[in-house]
C-alpha cells in the first residue's frame, strides 16, 4: 500500500502537457484508489485475525529489509515500467492471457535483482487453505462486535458496500471492510480481497488492481514519461546500514526537506497509533448517544490520512540534498521504533498526545528555517491544539469505569 | 454648459435582506471576516461604518464605527437589521453607475420630493398552503415623497375587522449636503407571533385572524400541489394548522424620477429574515449560492482550493451549531426531529441512524472537516468530490445515499440537502476532474483480453 502511494505521488499531472494531463491525473487517481482499497484489505485482515483470536497487526517490512512473505523487497520508488511490472506480477492471477505478460515478468524480475516476484495470490491461497482446515471452534462469532465494519470505516470512501446496488458512475474506490464471524464469512472476505487484487474477469463495475496496473503499464510503455517526478529511491531520514543485497537508500540531507520528512513520519506514526487504538476500542457501544472518544480516534485516523496526502504533496517538491542533482525527496513512510500500543487506556491517549507535541516541535523548526507553507503549518498546529484540548479531559476521566477507551 | 443626460437609474442593492427585531435602535453595520492568523478559528464580527438616522427629521445625523457590537439593546430587545437602498444613476457618455445625489437633482432644477417611492410587501405563508386569496396579507403604499417614517400594516380579508400585522416601516431618507445620496430604508417588524381570535395559550402578540378562517384548522392535504415540506407550522404535529402567523414579509420597492418629461424607474426586493443568532457562522448553502447559480448557471468559471475551503469552512461552521448525535438518529432521548425520523415519517423507511453512531460525536465530526480544510491549505487538490450528494439524489434513501455530504441536513423541499450544481462544479474544477459523471477511472481503461 505504501509503495503504491509513493508511486502515485511521483506523478505530476501539472507538468504533463495537453491531453496527457488528464491521463496522468487519472493514473494517479487510480493508483491512489488501489492504495485506498488496500487499506480496506488491511482492516478486513484485522477482522480475520480477531475472529480466530489473534492479535491485531500493523507491522510491515521496513525499508530496505527483505522477507519471503512479501512479493518483492519493500522499496519506495517513482512509477516506471519496471515498478509497474513488479506491481502487476505481484497482483496477477495464476492464469492470465495478456499478451505481454512474459515481457512484464522479465522486467519485474530484472527490477527485483534477478529474483522472480511472488504473487500475492499465493499468499491468499495459503491463508484460505489454512482457514479451511481450522476447527469450527476456532472461529469466535462474538468477536464481530469488536471488529471494524463498513458503516464505521467505509464512510465517504466507497461507491457502496459490495453487494448493494448503486450507480457505478461515481469515481470512487470500492472498499472491502467486512466483519467475519464464521469460516464461510472469513473465506468469502478473503476471496473478495484476493479478487479485488488479482481478478481476471471484467467486472461490471470495477477492474482488479492487476488489470488497472496493466492498463497504466501499456500507456507508460507507449511513450515518454516526463510527468514522473525525479524522486529519490527509498528516502530515509536516518543513517542505516543496509543488509547485503538490499536496495540502497537515499538519505535526506537538505535541512528543510529533512524536517518535512520528519514531520511526515511523525504524522504517519500518529495515523498508525490512532488506527490501532481505534480498532482496539471497537466493541458494543453501551451509550450510543454519548460523545465517543472512539469517534474522535476514527476521525483522527482519517484526518491523518489527509495530512499525509498534503505533506506528500509538499515533500515531492523538496530537494533531497543541497547538490544540484535535481533529485527530489519523497515521503519516507518510515516506521516508528515501536508499533506496540500501551496496555493501559491512559497510556494510549498519552502516546497520541506525545506525538502531537513532537509534531509541534518539528513545525516550529520548520518555521525557524523559513520552510514556507505557513498557512498549512498554521492549520496543522490549530488542529494539534484542538486535539490536545480534547485529549486532556479524556485523560482526566479515564479512571471512571464507564469510559469507552 | 449643458448637463449630461440621466440615462437610467438603479435601486441598489437589487435585493436587501433585513432581519426582524423589536428594538427601536437598528443594528449597527458590521463585517464578518476570517482572520488570517486563525483561518480555522471562528469568524470575527467587526464593527463597520454605520449611518445614524434621525427618525424625526428623516435625515442622517452622523456616521461612526461603533467601538463594540451588541445585537440587543439595553432593554434586551433584538436590534433589527434595517437595510438602506440607494438610487444610482448612469449619465450619458459615462458608462459607470454613480450614486444619485442632492447636487445632481438641484443642478437640474429637481427636488428630493420629485423622487417617488412605492412599496408593496406581503406575507403569503398561509395563502401558500390554503391557496385562498383571502389569506394573503398585503401592504401597499402607493406613493412616498416625504421623509416621514411610514408604517407597513399588513392587511388580510380573513383578519378580524380592523386588525393588521405590522410589517415594520419604511423611510425615505432626507438627503442633505453632508449626506447627499438618495436613500430609502426598510426596517422589518418586531418578530412577533399572531394568532386567531380565542387562541390558547396566550403566548402570542395579538389576535388578528378570524377563528373561522381557512388557515385556522388547515390540514396540509399532501399530494403534488401542496407546498413542501408539509406541516412546518404551529399545529403541524397534529396535522392541522392552529392559524398562527408571523410578521415576516417580502416585497418590492419601486422608485421613479421624471427628468425632462422622461420617467426613469427602478425597483429592488426587500425581505425580512429571522435575527442572526450565529452571526459568525454561515450555512453551507446560502441564498447567495442560489442567486449565483440562477444568474451564472450551473457551470462555474473555475474553482480553486480557496473556493472549496470556503464551502468546507461553512460545513464545519454548520456542524458547530448542530447536535450531530441527535441529528444522526442516535438513541438519545426519543428520536428528535431529524432526517432519520423524516425518512420514517415520509416514506416508512425503517428507523435507523444515518452514520455509524460511534462516529458522530460532534467534536469528531468537526475535526474531520477541519482536517480537510487544513490539508487543502497545502494546495493539494480536493479529493472528495465524489462524496457529495447531487441535486437529483436527495431522495436516495439507501445507506450510501443517506451518507452523502452534506449529511443529516434537510433541504427546502423536505428531503436531504444537496449543494447547488454550481457549488459542486466549483469543487469539480478545483479537483481537476473533467466531469463528476464520467465513468470511473477503473472503467476508463481499455478492456483487457
Amino acid at each position: 500500500m505504501v509503495q503504491y502511494l509513493y508511486a502515485a505521488y511521483s506523478l505530476d499531472p501539472a507538468s504533463a502537457t495537453g491531453g496527457e494531463k488528464e491521463k496522468v491525473r487519472l493514473w494517479q487517481q487510480q493508483i491512489l484508489e488501489i492504495a485506498r482499497e488496500e487499506m480496506g484489505h488491511l482492516v478486513t485482515v484485522q477482522n480475520l485475525l480477531r475472529v480466530v483470536g489473534g492479535p491485531l497487526s500493523f507491522g510491515r517490512q521496513d525499508c530496505p529489509y527483505q522477507s519471503d512473505f512479501y512479493p518483492f523487497p519493500f522499496e519506495l520508488e517513482a512509477l516506471s515500467t519496471t515498478s509497474l511490472a513488479k506491481y502487476i506480477v505481484s497482483e496477477m492471477p495464476e492464469q492470465t492471457t495478456i499478451p505481454e505478460i512474459e515481457e512484464i515478468k522479465s522486467l519485474a524480475t530484472k527490477g527485483n535483482a534477478g529474483k522472480a516476484v511472488n504473487r500475492v495470490g499465493k499468499l491468499y491461497e495459503a491463508i484460505i487453505n489454512l482457514f479451511e482446515k481450522l476447527d469450527d471452534g476456532d472461529f469466535q462469532p462474538g468477536s464481530v462486535a469488536y471488529q471494524a465494519d463498513f458503516d464505521t470505516w467505509g464512510r465517504d470512501y466507497a461507491r457502496a458496500p459490495r453487494g448493494t446496488s448503486e450507480s457505478p458512475k461515481r469515481n470512487a474506490a470500492e472498499l472491502i471492510v467486512r466483519p467475519v464471524h464464521s469460516r464461510t464469512t472469513a473465506l468469502a472476505a478473503l476471496r473478495a480481497v484476493a479478487e479485488q487484487g488479482e481478478g481476471n474477469q471484467e467486472n461490471e463495475s470495477e477492474f482488479s488492481h492487476f488489470q488497472r496496473f496493466v492498463a497504466i503499464f501499456r500507456h507508460f510503455k507507449s511513450g515518454s514519461v516526463p510527468f514522473v517526478r525525479h524522486l529519490a529511491r527509498n528516502p530515509v531520514t536516518m543513517g542505516v546500514t543496509p543488509e547485503p543485497g538490499d536496495e540502497p537508500v537515499a538519505r535526506i540531507t537538505n535541512q528543510r526537506s529533512l524536517l518535512w520528512a520528519q514531520l511526515f513520519n511523525t504524522r504517519y506514526r500518529l495515523l498508525l497509533s490512532l488506527l490501532a487504538h481505534a480498532l482496539h476500542a471497537e466493541g458494543p457501544i453501551t451509550i450510543s448517544g454519548a460523545p465517543s472518544p472512539r469517534g474522535r480516534l476514527i476521525a483522527g485516523a482519517f484526518g491523518e490520512m489527509y495530512q499525509l496526502r498534503a505533506l506528500a504533496g509538499i515533500i515531492v517538491r523538496q530537494p533531497i540534498d543541497d547538490s544540484a542533482s535535481g533529485v527530489l525527496c519523497g515521503p519516507p513512510f518510515e516506521l516508528p521504533y515501536s508499533l506496540a500500543l500501551p496496555d493501559l487506556p491512559s497510556g494510549r491517549w498519552k502516546a497520541h498526545r506525545d506525538i502531537l507535541m513532537g509534531s509541534d516541535l518539528i513545525i516550529e523548526q520548520l518555521r525557524h528555517y523559513g520552510a514556507g507553507e505557513t498557512k498549512y503549518l498554521d492549520a496543522l498546529q490549530f488542529q494539534n491544539k484542538a486535539f490536545l484540548e480534547q485529549i486532556a479531559p479524556i485523560l482526566r476521566t479515564l479512571d471512571l469505569p464507564t469510559g469507552i477507551v | 454648459m449643458s448637463l449630461p443626460n440621466l440615462l437610467e437609474i438603479r435601486l441598489l442593492p437589487p435585493m436587501a435582506i433585513g432581519r426582524l427585531g423589536a428594538s427601536d435602535d437598528p443594528m449597527d453595520n458590521y463585517d464578518v471576516i476570517v482572520p488570517d492568523a486563525r483561518r480555522l478559528g471562528w469568524r470575527e464580527v467587526k464593527p463597520a461604518l454605520t449611518l445614524h438616522v434621525d427618525v424625526a427629521s428623516g435625515g442622517i445625523s452622523g456616521k461612526s464605527i461603533p467601538n463594540k457590537l451588541s445585537f440587543k439593546d439595553a432593554k434586551g430587545f433584538i436590534r433589527p437589521l434595517s437595510p438602506f437602498l440607494e438610487v444610482w444613476v448612469r449619465f450619458q457618455e459615462q458608462p459607470e453607475l454613480v450614486p444619485l445625489t442632492l447636487h445632481h437633482l438641484t443642478e437640474r432644477g429637481l427636488k428630493p420630493s420629485d423622487i417617488r417611492w412605492s412599496v408593496h410587501v406581503a406575507n403569503h405563508k398561509a395563502f401558500r398552503r390554503t391557496a385562498n386569496a383571502a389569506d394573503k396579507i398585503e401592504c401597499r403604499i402607493p406613493e412616498i415623497t416625504d421623509h416621514q417614517r411610514h408604517p407597513l400594516p399588513g392587511q388580510c380579508e380573513n383578519f378580524i375587522k380592523g386588525a393588521t400585522i405590522p410589517f415594520g416601516f419604511v423611510q425615505y431618507i432626507q438627503p442633505t449636503d453632508a449626506f447627499p445620496e438618495i436613500r430609502f430604508r426598510f426596517t422589518p417588524a418586531s418578530g412577533y407571533v399572531y394568532a386567531p381570535e380565542g387562541s390558547e395559550p396566550k403566548s402570542f402578540h395579538a389576535e388578528v385572524y378570524r377563528k373561522d378562517g381557512p388557515w385556522a384548522g388547515w390540514p396540509d392535504p399532501g399530494g403534488p400541489l401542496s407546498t413542501m415540506p408539509g406541516g412546518i407550522y404551529y399545529g403541524g404535529d397534529t396535522g392541522k394548522s392552529r392559524g398562527f402567523l408571523d410578521d415576516a414579509c417580502d416585497g418590492i420597492i419601486d422608485v421613479e424620477l421624471a427628468v425632462n418629461g422622461t420617467k426613469l424607474s427602478s425597483y429592488a426586493r426587500v425581505m425580512a429574515g429571522p435575527p442572526a443568532f450565529a452571526p459568525d457562522s454561515f450555512p453551507i448553502r446560502r441564498i447567495f449560492d442560489e442567486l449565483e447559480m440562477a444568474m451564472n448557471g450551473p457551470q462555474s468559471d473555475g474553482g480553486t482550493n480557496q473556493d472549496v475551503q470556503d464551502i468546507v469552512r461553512r460545513a464545519f461552521e454548520s456542524i458547530r451549531l448542530m447536535n450531530t448525535t441527535v441529528m444522526n438518529g442516535n438513541q438519545v432521548i426519543g428520536h428528535g426531529s431529524n432526517m432519520t425520523s423524516q425518512d420514517s415519517n415520509d416514506v416508512n423507511r425503517y428507523f435507523a441512524p444515518i452514520m455509524a453512531p460511534s462516529t458522530v460525536d460532534n467534536l469528531a465530526v468537526q475535526a474531520i472537516h477541519e482536517y480537510v480544510f487544513a490539508a487543502l491549505e497545502s494546495e493539494v487538490p480536493p479529493w472528495f468530490a465524489q462524496t457529495f450528494r447531487r441535486f437529483n439524489e436527495i431522495g436516495d434513501l439507501t445507506d450510501t445515499g443517506r451518507r452523502r455530504m452534506p449529511a443529516m441536513m434537510r433541504g427546502a423541499d423536505g428531503r436531504y440537502l444537496a449543494l447547488t450544481r454550481r457549488q459542486l462544479d466549483i469543487i469539480r474544477m478545483a479537483s481537476g476532474l473533467i466531469s463528476l459523471e464520467q465513468p470511473a477511472p477503473t472503467r476508463a481503461t481499455p478492456p483487457l483480453p
